[in-house]
């Protein structure tokens, strides 16, 4: 054993026997628990409106309550709603899938690259779109794909092509919407997958150089497995987001055209909440989405443990 | 004894002080506060963006804490409607009201039956104007003053939007004299006009829509939902006597046939319906557009922008033509019993009274011929290029007319150019108008072209045979607007209007664009079954 | 022995002799080399496009032909913008914004995780606080009870609605909490040692060791209230005090032209024309694009060793 590690092991030793409640850092807490009692429990108690027959007159207090009613009004009665769980469903999917690949094919791919500067060139140009917020992004994807003079376009007409109004249509509008996601998360994504690919161990490469292999078998054979743990733990911790397709995309880009496939549970939530003053049912959806969304994530954070072996808290 | 005299001589001038202050403060309608009184309000609109003005401290609250000694606290204000709305609904919740409140139906009801609103029966009689009660309020129809009662109380002063305006179609003359075309009289011939243009190579499009393809009042489909029977948001009168949501009336299936037409066939621009579409203005001022369907303002802003050579580009302007198959033509006038405004005093309002007064002053001096400052408190001349809208700074209400006021001023001021200028004394708004056509004939007889342009529109809107209010007097005298005939809003009414209009604007614009498969029947019928039904039943429930 | 350094180079020249020995393997470098270089433009090209639409006169804008290049260079767009008080004072809001919120998180992000670091032994409320934390993150009670706890609170129409409510962010709570846990003991013991109680040594020892995860997370931070639009909305009392992204909303989106007067439709036309947008847009991403190049270099570490719990 080396000296250094002995020594670490007699000062855990002696920190062990000496460990005693430290009212110091008790103290540092209580700012922590204010800001939790405060920010993140009080409003749990407007919860009950879901319940509520809620009318203004009668406030949270003593309005008449109605039990399962708003949530058995909401999944029976509320026209269209289905369809708006089907586009959440379907747009968070569409998103998780390329924009969980992406990153990682563009990290091997990094990988594979010697030039120091043309690396970090690359990878300083590729993280830009992620600190660029929905309302400027949409400025740009507008007046980039508008039909009649946007960039797009004209390059479209200059092919010889017909103009096409991404923005305007069902067909193409949930293909901007993916594309432009995952454009502004890949970049961002491969910073986890960099950091595992620097820990693999080199000497794997130059045994498996001195064998024989070519580049795309040691891509296969060495540097994916190497990140295949972490890979598997995004693809866990991702699976809880199922429900959130993303209001601030969504509702800076969408339009009365496009609301059959574009609308989803929060953007939804929000219009029927604070456009028509549906307080009771709109809070009554948010809360079976949060219902829903913890299942989904205590289940994936479990998983992830016993997969894995990875531990979130 | 000398003594005495003089504190008696103090005492009685004090006292005659008192009451010359007493009868300022008498003065039920326009009487200063001894004491200073705030009025909270909330505002529908953009600080200012270059700083010249402040919604509290502008040409309206000066006056105000000058003459009645009150001072507006703004509460909050918001730059969009959408912010504005969300704001409004968190005060509901929170109760955070202001002194001062503009309300829908649902919110009238809603704070109404929590107690938040004040009755102001008492006050109501004992101050508002005379004039404004006699002309504005009471001279509205009899469901749209009904509505501002509760158990015979009044908590509110209501306004309907009643309106005899409805589109007008605007024509390019130019285009239309270089095919030699007449203007024409029926649909049929206005819709073939606007292909001819694009046929010709004239215009780039037949139509253009903006992003509310029913309602924005740019250039929607109304006018030729009009012209064939058809009328958007509009419950009507079916002939069985029982009330119809129109848009799911076969004429409207007609209409959105005629519309798919020209979208298949290139007539409507390509990105109609969506927000980038407010490229409108640039196919107007570029001209590929020669026939709009819009609403009475295109004619002040943007058409006076499409000129060459400093002379305006003229544009004809006829009432919605009505089309060959339709027997039963109207148009739709804006405005519905259910959908009121209502102008609230909150219940914890010291002084419902200092409300009332700013209501009083905001529409008097627009309004009524003897107190009227318009020059004032409307549109302010800063030289002869620039004025400043006055009116647009009142941080409580925009200011209330007479009813109708714009198609009757269209009606007073040909009559004044027929030479029967007895008429314009009614209201201050008539004589503004008539001054405003006067400086457009004055600037057509001196050929100065800069002074055309800035009256063009003014002339467009009020200048005898053939203007657009004249055209809707007309259409009025004739008995040709049609109206909502909705008069409730049941509790089921506001919980799906929302999610009913939204599929039914949607479906207007997929069946043009083609992107829907489902038919007019099966729109129809999915309306009804996702709660058109049971609100066609709640609306007739009294029938 | 060979140190890893050493090592990783021989690689890189094993690797490198590798790929000039193969034709089909440097065939290969080279479309790397090229994907990436197009995926690393597409994620600029957008913004030069707007700089030369902001630089550009209105008719090429509207006759589509500006690409990369501005044509007919003018300056008007920024012009116009700077010259704008609501413009600026929005700009200068969000600055404030930015600066006072990063410093309270930070504030409020390192003293709580650093007792969270702690064993339970050491600090008993820790498996409360988890919990809690836990639990909280798991639940959200909506917009409108939050607004109802920030009215109760006095907090709506006030500047601090903006920065208090996201102060603790309970996710780089645990991301800063695992980074502390990797931060050698020795040091600790050290500091003890010394005299230094747990506050000294938390901003002696722990802190200056802990740059990285620190300066991720005011990066984080930062950008999250530089970009927010929602909140400025819904908490600020008046338009003027909006910070720039909820400002910035009014200019690129179409209001509901049923309600606008005349005038008002005068003024949208002037404030949203295309190169307008543009400036404004490109004004409101320069401060991002200047400062994270310079914390760049922490994210790796900063946010791998906090992530992934020993």
């Amino acid at each position: 054993m080396t000296s250094a590690a002995l020594r670490a092991q007699n000062i855990k030793k002696h920190h062990k026997k000496s460990v005693r409640t430290d009212y110091m850092l008790c103290a540092m807490l209580i700012p922590g628990f204010i800001y939790l009692a405060i920010f993140e429990f009080a409003p749990l108690f407007g919860l009950v409106i879901g319940f509520q027959d809620f009318k203004l007159s009668t406030g949270v207090f003593h309005s008449g309550w109605k039990g399962l009613d708003n949530f058995r009004y909401i999944f029976t009665m509320y026209p269209g709603f289905w369809n708006i769980v089907k586009n959440t469903v379907e747009i968070a999917l569409l998103k998780l899938c390329f924009g969980f690949t992406a990153p990682i094919v563009v990290s091997l791919m990094l990988h594979e690259v010697t030039h120091s500067a043309y690396k970090r060139t690359i990878q300083t140009l590729v993280y830009i779109p992620h600190f660029v917020s929905w309302v400027i992004l949409a400025g740009i994807l507008r007046s980039m794909l508008d039909p009649d003079n946007g960039l797009i376009n004209t390059i479209i007409k200059l092919f010889g092509g017909a103009p096409v109004y991404f923005l305007g249509s069902n067909t193409t509008f949930r293909g901007v919407l993916v594309v432009s996601d995952v454009w502004k998360g890949f970049g961002w994504g491969t910073i986890i997958y960099m950091a595992a690919l620097t820990g693999i161990d080199p000497a794997l490469y130059e045994a498996a150089t001195i064998d024989g292999a070519n580049r795309f078998q040691r891509a296969i054979h060495i540097t994916l497995p190497g990140i295949l743990p972490i890979i598997t733990l995004n693809l866990i911790l991702s699976i809880p987001g199922i429900l959130n397709a993303g209001f601030d995309q969504i509702f800076n880009l969408y339009n009365e055209r496009v609301y059959k496939t574009a609308d989803v549970l929060d953007t939804f939530i929000y219009r029927l909440g604070i456009l028509d003053s549906q307080y009771a049912l709109s809070t009554a959806i948010g809360l079976v989405k949060s219902v829903i969304g913890s299942v989904l994530l205590i289940g994936s954070y479990k998983f992830a443990e016993k997969a894995v072996g990875y531990k979130v808290f | 004894m000398k003594k005495l005299l003089a504190v008696l001589l103090a005492l009685t001038m004090l006292l005659s002080l008192a009451s010359m202050a007493e009868t300022a403060a008498d003065d039920p309608w326009f009487g200063r506060f001894d004491e200073p009184v705030t009025v909270r309000v909330v505002v529908n609109g953009a600080d200012s963006e270059d700083g010249s003005w402040t919604w509290e401290d502008n040409e309206w609250t000066r006056e105000w804490l000058e003459r009645f000694n009150i001072k507006i606290e703004v509460m909050w204000n918001a730059n969009t409607d959408e912010a504005y709305n969300t704001k409004f609904a968190m005060a509901m919740v929170t109760g955070e009201l202001p002194d001062l409140l503009v309300l829908n139906q649902k919110q009238f009801r809603e704070l109404q039956a929590a107690g938040k609103l004040a009755d102001i029966t008492d006050y109501y009689e004992e101050n508002i104007y005379p004039y404004l009660k006699e002309k504005v309020i009471e001279a509205q129809p009899e469901s749209a003053q009904a509505a501002a009662f509760v158990d015979g109380r009044r908590y509110a002063i209501t306004t309907s939007g009643f309106g005899t305006v409805s589109r007008s179609i605007f024509i390019r003359r130019d285009y239309r004299e270089k095919l030699g075309l007449e203007i024409p009289t029926t649909m049929e011939e206005l819709i073939d006009m606007g292909k001819a243009f694009v046929d010709e190579g004239l215009a780039k499009y037949a139509f253009v829509l903006t992003d509310k393809v029913t309602g924005s009042g740019y250039t929607d489909m109304q006018a030729v939902c009009n012209a064939y029977g058809a009328y958007p948001g509009l419950w009507i009168e079916g002939e069985d006597g029982k009330l119809v949501y129109s848009p799911t009336t076969e004429n409207m299936h007609t209409v959105l046939d005629i519309f798919k037409d020209l979208y298949d066939n290139g007539y409507i621009q390509p990105t109609f319906a969506t927000e980038v579409s407010d490229n409108v203005t640039a196919y107007i001022k570029n001209g590929e557009v020669g026939i709009l369907g819009s609403d009475f303002w295109v004619a002040t802003w943007p058409l006076p922008i499409t000129y060459e050579d400093g002379t305006v580009i003229d544009w004809d302007i006829i009432s919605v033509p009505r089309s060959e198959t339709n027997e039963d033509f109207h148009v739709q006038g804006t405005g519905s019993a259910a959908s009121i405004s209502y102008i609230c005093v909150n219940a914890e309002c010291e002084h419902p009274e200092a409300v009332l007064r700013l209501f009083n002053h905001t529409c008097s001096v627009n309004t009524d011929p003897e107190l009227q400052e318009t020059d004032r408190f409307h549109t302010v001349k800063v030289d002869e290029e620039t004025s400043i809208s006055v009116h647009m700074h009142n941080p409580t209400v925009r200011y209330w007319s007479v009813p109708n006021v714009n198609t009757l001023t269209g009606w007073a001021v040909k009559e004044a150019l027929d030479g029967n200028t007895q008429y314009l004394a009614e209201q201050p708004h008539y004589q503004q108008q008539y001054d405003n056509v006067q400086k457009y004939l004055k600037a057509v007889e001196a050929g100065d072209k800069d002074a055309i342009r800035a009256a063009w529109g003014s002339n467009k809107l009020f200048g005898g045979v053939g203007s657009i209010f004249y055209n809707f007097y007309e259409l009025y005298h004739n008995n040709l607007f049609i109206f909502d005939a909705l008069t409730e809003k049941s509790e089921d009414y506001d919980r799906l209007w929302g999610a009913l209009s939204q599929y039914e604007n949607t479906f207007y614009v997929n069946y043009i664009c083609g992107t829907e498969e489902t038919t007019f029947e099966e729109f129809v019928q999915n309306w009804m079954d996702m709660g058109g039904a049971l609100l066609t039943d709640q609306v007739n429930a009294d029938r | 022995m060979v140190t890893a350094e050493e090592k990783s180079k021989n690689l890189v020249m094993n690797r490198n002799r590798q790929i000039r020995s193969s034709p089909v393997e440097k065939m290969f470098t080279y479309l790397i080399y090229g994907v990436l270089g197009i995926l690393g433009a597409s994620c600029i090209l957008p913004f030069i496009h707007l700089i030369a639409l902001s630089f550009s006169g209105s008719d090429p804008i509207k006759a589509g032909i500006v690409s990369l290049w501005p044509i007919e260079f003018n300056t008007d767009a920024y012009k116009y913008a700077l010259d704008h008080p609501a413009f600026m004072r929005a700009f200068g809001i969000s600055v404030v914004r930015v600066i006072v919120g990063v410093s309270f998180s930070l504030a409020m992000l390192v003293t709580t995780a650093y007792p969270l670091s702690k064993s339970n032994e050491a600090c008993p409320l820790n498996p409360l606080f988890k919990a809690l934390m836990i639990i909280a993150m798991l639940t959200g009670g909506g917009l409108i009870p939050m607004y109802l706890v920030m009215s109760w609170l006095g907090l709506t129409n006030t500047f601090w609605a903006l920065v208090v409510p996201g102060m603790l962010s309970l996710w780089n709570c645990f991301m800063v909490m695992n980074f502390f846990r990797n931060v050698p003991g020795e040091l600790e013991e050290a500091a003890i040692v010394d005299g230094a109680n747990s506050f000294q040594v938390m901003t002696r020892v722990y802190i200056p060791l802990s740059v990285p995860v620190i300066a991720s997370m005011a990066l984080f931070t930062g950008v999250g209230h530089w970009n927010d639009w929602f909140s400025g909305m819904l908490y600020m009392a008046r338009s003027r005090d909006y910070p720039l992204q909820t400002y910035l909303r009014q200019v690129v989106t179409t209001p509901n032209f049923s309600s606008l007067t005349i005038e008002e439709m005068q003024r949208y036309a002037q404030i949203n024309s295309k190169n307008n947008q543009a400036a404004q847009i490109i004004i409101a991403t320069v401060p991002i694009m200047c400062v994270y190049p310079f914390l760049q270099k922490y994210f790796m570490t900063g946010l791998t060793l906090g992530g992934v719990k020993g």
